[in-house]
């Protein structure tokens, strides 16, 4: 399989990575829309009409099965709730900041800019967001990946100086 | 860097065009222009022979070397 142009696994994961966008920003939405209903709405002890009631009557109805969850629910403190909410915001912000910034990169790949500056910065930042998101999630498999990335950089930082002087001997 | 490409002074003499000399160099138009500006970071053997050939001229004379700021005493 080829690992640049047109057809080529850039190109394949250049794809993946703009479906895995859609598929974050869906997945948020409803996380946040069941945080919210859960958080700072008032139970609903009957199923209504409309669609919004019934999920939020389902939803309600799941909690109260294990009434210790059900209890930390509604006495928790507002200020809780909303650092959780806070912290889902930022692992999604998080996560589309590291899949675009893949995507930047897949990018180059798929056009033939592979040692540039402009690919060193962008794996350093993902890397950085990697690290940043490994602390906040306590994903420590994540913070690996980081220091590979890291590591990965100084190797680009290195072939862009290297394609540099390349591309300027006549 | 301390060397100076005079390409353009020795092109002027002997009244060559940019694209006519990226020609018979086998050059493309933007390499020589790399050249021409001083942009470039290393000259091969091979284009330098080729250069002088066509300009019927010696390595001193499209290379130049001027001390830089920092080195001078």
């Amino acid at each position: 399989m080829k690992y640049l142009g047109e057809k080529s696994l850039s190109s394949v994961l250049h794809g993946f990575l703009a479906v895995a966008w859609y598929l974050v920003i869906a997945g948020a939405f409803f996380i946040g829309v069941i945080l919210c209903i859960a958080f700072f709405s008032d139970p609903v002890l009957e199923s209504g009409v409309s669609p919004f009631s019934k999920m939020k009557f389902e939803l309600y109805s799941e909690i109260k099965k294990d009434p210790e969850a059900w209890k930390f629910f509604t006495s928790a403190p507002v200020v809780f709730r909303v650092m959780a909410l806070i912290f889902v915001s930022a692992v999604v912000f998080l996560l589309l900041k590291i899949i675009k910034k893949g995507q930047q990169i897949f990018l180059n790949f798929k056009n033939n800019i592979v040692f540039n500056e402009a690919n060193v910065k962008l794996i350093s930042k993902v890397s950085k967001l990697l690290i940043v998101f490994s602390i906040i999630t306590l994903n420590f498999s994540s913070l690996l990946v980081s220091f590979i990335l890291l590591i990965l950089t100084d190797v680009f930082k290195n072939g862009a100086a290297l394609q540099e002087e390349h591309d300027l001997t006549v | 860097m301390g060397i100076i490409f005079r390409l353009d002074r020795m092109m002027a003499d002997r009244k060559i065009s940019l694209g006519e000399l990226a020609s018979r160099v086998d050059l493309t138009n933007s390499n020589l222009s790399i050249l021409k500006t001083g942009k470039a970071r290393a000259i091969r053997m091979s284009t330098l022979e080729a250069i002088c050939r066509e300009l019927q001229c010696q390595p001193g004379d499209i290379l130049e070397y001027m001390p830089d700021e920092d080195n001078k005493e």
